[in-house]
């Protein structure tokens, strides 16, 4: 979809969207009130324990940090109890300072690659890019590959082909025939970086096809046979 | 001003509640409405909502965050209600629903409000959510990560499917004006 199409689409569709009811029905919101007054809320003296609703979530196992403090302590004052206990000839241990609790932020997401835009070269001069939208959180940089300079790259008719740089399992170059057609694309990495999608408008006619090369760079290695890569062309 | 009401709120105190419920009320009945695209759906994700920020304000640590918050429990709850009531689900799109004449550069003018509000049904809820917070809400793609608590990347991501898919959805809906072109 080209940037004028897209753009016509946001204004529409903004549009649209600003039409509609805007005010809450008073029914509703005197309900809720209603409830809060007929509902008091208790003292809750564990509040500091529990986790901040904006919170990221994470695994049912995970502590506050100020729990997790608490029982870090205490571990480490029974194994100095219990040390002391079977070793008195021995000098005491010094148990270090128990690091105090500051208030911090809750913890927010890590920031993730957003999208990373890269332009490929095209000899015809057509303005050809992909934006690179990383999930995995491990992409560390995306750039445009030269087929000529890749090396062999397997292709694969009417998909991506994948394949790591020589001796470096971290590199990953993506390949994949294109036609002489100016496009936007996307690359869509997922979590794990092993699903790698390409979301590219169609380029049809009877052209040669062009082989555009993508390579990414992560921050741990993504084995290329572990690696499904697919072309998704829209109309 | 709302910042305080918060906090008194969060201690307790009902009548707090009650005015900072009356200033964010509409914001977040527009925003459940442009999701769920119907009154009573939307009254009930609304209703829900203000419940649950009268039980859970005490846990909010960042009162300046209260409205990524109140964004973030009326979008769960209008997906909820969507989710229940089944009404206006999504049509998974066949392969051959999009017309395959329409070429990359062209986009079918849509002239009747009607079938956008088609096309803007056959979404999930999630796809419907993160275009309501970007094109009515007037969030950035940081603002709507923080307000859903996902990465950026995962915004972008969906934000671009939910758009692919709301311009098949409207392809497929079959009514395109005479010169197929967007003014």
């Amino acid at each position: 979809m080209t940037d004028r199409a897209m753009t016509d689409l946001d204004r529409v569709l903004g549009d649209w969207l600003a039409d509609g009811p805007s005010r809450a029905p008073d029914r509703v919101v005197d309900a809720a009130i209603e409830h809060c007054r007929s509902h008091p809320r208790r003292p809750d003296p564990f509040a500091f324990l529990r986790s901040d609703v904006l919170a990221a979530r994470r695994s049912a196992l995970a502590l506050q940090p100020a729990f997790a403090l608490v029982a870090l302590g205490l571990l480490l004052v029974a194994i100095v109890a219990f040390a002391a206990g079977s070793r008195r000839d021995e000098a005491p241990v010094v148990v270090p300072p128990l690091p105090t609790p500051s208030a911090t932020r809750p913890p927010t997401p890590s920031p993730t690659v957003a999208a990373v835009h890269v332009v490929l070269p095209d000899e015809l001069g057509k303005t050809v890019t992909v934006d690179v939208v990383d999930e995995s959180g491990a992409l560390v940089s995306a750039r445009a590959g030269l087929q000529s300079e890749e090396g062999d790259i397997p292709e694969v008719p009417h998909g991506i082909g994948a394949a790591n740089a020589p001796n470096d399992p971290t590199v990953l170059r993506l390949t994949w025939a294109d036609g002489p057609c100016e496009s936007a694309g996307v690359l869509s990495i997922d979590a794990a970086a092993r699903s790698f999608v390409l979301v590219k408008p169609a380029c049809t006619g009877d052209s040669l096809g062009v082989g555009r090369v993508i390579v990414l760079t992560f921050s741990r290695p993504v084995p290329a046979t572990g690696v499904t890569a697919t072309l998704d062309e829209t109309p | 001003m709302q910042r305080e009401l918060v906090e008194r709120a969060a201690r307790g105190e009902t009548e707090a509640f009650a005015a900072l419920t009356r200033l964010t009320s509409d914001r977040l009945y527009a925003i459940a409405y442009r999701i769920l695209r119907d009154q009573y759906l939307a009254e009930d994700a609304l209703q829900q909502t203000l419940i649950t920020i009268w039980n859970e304000l005490p846990r909010l640590r960042d009162q300046d965050r209260f409205d990524a918050w109140a964004y973030r429990l009326i979008v769960r709850a209008a997906v909820a209600e969507a989710r229940r009531e089944r009404r206006g689900a999504a049509v998974p799109l066949l392969p051959g629903d999009a017309d395959p004449s329409s070429g990359a550069d062209d986009y079918r003018v849509v002239a009747d409000r009607d079938q956008l509000e088609r096309g803007f049904r056959r979404l999930t809820p999630e796809q419907r959510a993160i275009l309501v917070l970007q094109h009515y809400a007037g969030l950035s793609l940081a603002e709507i990560a923080d307000t859903l608590g996902i990465p950026a990347g995962t915004v972008a991501s969906r934000l671009h499917y939910a758009t692919r898919a709301l311009r098949a959805a409207l392809e497929a809906d079959g009514r395109a004006a005479p010169n197929g072109r967007l003014a």
